[in-house]
């Protein structure tokens, strides 16, 4: 009986830490760096760093869904760039085209990664980095590997706009999927499904839970997210590029880490994704602002996602 | 206890490692009419874009008024683009670019542009901006160059300008891969008899280029190739280390572009036919910056010229980088 008691304090405890310890750390840098340069609390240098999260920021909440289930999504980048790619290629025929282009394509890439892995039972990481390549390969085929320049201007507000003049239209479209896929994980069966898959597969098949379907959705989810993300960056370079998305999943992985999303699948929160992609963000800011040179800071960063990890695994072994 | 012990513990981690990047920095604020540059560099991992930033460190030490800071972009426009604005909050007087697209960035730097920041182009020149200068040598002319010395060794070579040749482009759709193939490609066209067997991207890199050759020789049997060109020093490394490794070193004449180091080994080894001193344009990049920030015109394309290195000049010549 006390032994239930103690896990369940531990476990009190674990979630505690997994939801303020990273907030902990992210006003411990924060006030860090304001003390170190005075540059970095310039209204214009934060929202500048709100600009610079949010493309990665969205992709990384994709990815946060696909983590839970257990799975990964290393085809993020290459479908941001052939949505990128997409927007300016359609161009030509309308708005709706290029804007609604991107999404389709990158629902349906991430569908087909969904439904791989589910049906022909494959390891998530073997398929998406197949899916990498293929994707990869796809953009460097219709873009025939040149840039293609020029998004059409009425779509251009939504990574170049600025809202009353001073806030990054990308921060509110970031700002907003959070709290949508928030809530949905948090109040719809289908968010619920999604933490049990992950916790355990089998109970949840048991228990009545579509466990394929909702797997399926879930990719499905992070390609049109990823997708989505092309589009804002596209409009905000106002080009589309094969290979834009290069490196990205990496760092959507990272923010989920550092947030306290576990490999494992089951736990973690689209908040601490958020608070994850700030720490890495303001970081790297804080990095180009006192000029550390470029190796030192890969070094920092790696440093950083290793060091929430063990954090994190410290929290795992006492509530397992 | 242990997770404020870790926590703790993370917190002084970051603060010793920002420390010790915060006291480089120390340097730079301590006068008040301080210049400040900007350089962003799409990457920092080939010998040429190293040897430009120190070339362009080295030369800003001479003044004690001027500091540049530096960020690099991992090779990814992304990430070159927040670099820049990082850059713009602390304040610069000037940028200087160093890209092999500037597509991405373009529309970053127009706001450069309008915020009245002037930039410039250097390494690699790149159009269409109102880049007040673009510092480099010029890629599609070397390109020229080439293509013609490829028509003199193969009419030496088979009596006549004819023969089988291969060339190694860098990333597809880069604009000085592009040039370099597509200057010496212009040239060739005249020439009927000159085959263009392959022509496969080695994406700058020695392992790429080593493979990509592999498999060329694997297809085309021994006679049947007249001369490589590979538009950078890597992968003309790379493709010696495959004929070496197919034991067919010395069937056919390799040439380079870049002028690095291993390159002018390779020549003195006799190994390599010929390269291009391919210079980074930092020392003259920043003396085109002082101008403009002195208020001197500059010229819109400062071209710096190339020199062909070989076996009756190697060992007279200093590398590129």
């Amino acid at each position: 009986m006390e032994e239930i008691n103690n896990k369940k304090n531990s476990m009190h405890l674990g979630t505690y830490f997994e939801k303020y310890g990273m907030l902990l750390l992210l006003l411990v840098l924060f006030v860090i760096c304001s003390l170190i340069t005075p540059v970095f609390l310039k209204p214009g240098n934060l929202l500048n760093i709100a600009r610079q999260i949010s493309i990665i920021g969205i992709v990384s909440i994709g990815m946060t869904l696909v983590i839970l289930t257990g799975g990964i999504d290393l085809s993020v980048g290459p479908i941001l760039a052939c949505g990128a790619l997409l927007v300016a290629g359609l161009k030509e025929y309308g708005i709706v085209a290029a804007f609604v282009g991107p999404l389709i394509f990158g629902l349906c890439a991430g569908l087909l990664n969904g439904t791989v892995i589910t049906k022909f039972k494959v390891q998530p990481f073997i398929v998406t980095l197949g899916a990498m390549s293929i994707y990869t390969g796809l953009g460097l085929t219709y873009s025939k590997g040149h840039p293609i320049i020029g998004t059409p201007e009425m779509l251009r507000f939504i990574g170049q706009g600025k809202v009353f003049g001073v806030i990054p239209f990308q921060a509110i479209l970031f700002i907003s999927v959070a709290i949508i896929i928030a809530i949905i994980l948090k109040y719809t069966p289908f968010g619920r499904y999604t933490y049990a898959i992950g916790g355990n597969p089998e109970a949840s098949k048991l228990s009545g839970i579509n466990v394929d379907r909702v797997t399926i959705y879930i990719y499905g989810l992070s390609g049109l997210l990823a997708g989505f993300a092309g589009i804002i960056m596209a409009t905000h370079l106002n080009v589309g590029e094969a290979r834009l998305g290069t490196g990205m999943e990496m760092d959507a992985i990272a923010a989920a880490v550092i947030g306290g999303t576990s490999l494992k699948g089951g736990s973690g929160t689209i908040f601490g994704t958020v608070i994850g992609i700030l720490v890495i963000g303001i970081l790297s800011n804080l990095l180009n602002l006192i000029n550390v040179p470029s190796y030192a800071q890969m070094i920092f960063k790696g440093l950083i996602i290793v060091v929430a990890t063990v954090l994190q695994g410290l929290h795992d072994k006492k509530s397992v | 206890m242990k997770k404020i012990i870790s926590i703790l513990l993370m917190c002084v981690l970051i603060l010793s490692m920002v420390g010790c990047g915060g006291s480089q920095d120390s340097s730079s604020d301590t006068e008040e009419e301080q210049i400040v540059i900007g350089l962003s560099q799409e990457g920092l991992d080939h010998p040429f874009m190293v040897t430009q930033r120190e070339q362009i460190m080295d030369a800003a030490s001479k003044y004690p008024n001027v500091s540049v800071i530096a960020t690099d972009g991992q090779n990814s426009v992304v990430k070159q683009v927040a670099g820049i604005e990082d850059m713009l909050s602390q304040g610069i007087d000037l940028l200087m670019v160093q890209a092999s697209k500037a597509e991405g960035l373009k529309q970053k730097l127009t706001e450069v542009h309008e915020q009245g920041i002037p930039f410039m182009f250097v390494g690699k020149p790149i159009s269409g901006t109102e880049a007040v200068t673009m510092v480099s040598m010029d890629n599609l002319d070397l390109g020229h160059t080439i293509g013609e010395y490829i028509v003199e060794v193969l009419t030496d070579r088979n009596g006549a300008p004819k023969g089988n040749i291969v060339m190694l482009e860098g990333i597809p759709g880069d604009q000085t891969s592009e040039d370099r193939i597509g200057g010496a490609k212009e040239i060739l066209a005249d020439y009927p008899d000159i085959k263009i067997i392959a022509q496969v991207a080695g994406e700058y890199r020695r392992p790429e280029a080593f493979n990509v050759m592999q498999d060329i020789l694997q297809a085309n049997p021994e006679g049947t190739i007249d001369f490589v060109y590979a538009c950078n020093g890597e992968m003309a490394l790379g493709v010696i280390q495959a004929l070496k490794d197919a034991g067919r070193l010395g069937e056919m004449p390799v040439v380079g572009l870049d002028g690095q180091k291993e390159e002018l080994d390779a020549i003195k080894a006799g190994e390599l036919m010929a390269t291009w001193l391919y210079k980074p344009a930092g020392y003259e990049g920043f003396d085109a910056a002082m101008k403009i920030l002195n208020g001197e015109e500059v010229e819109e394309f400062i071209i710096i010229p190339g020199q062909r290195i070989d076996a009756e000049n190697v060992d007279v010549s200093e590398p590129a980088f």
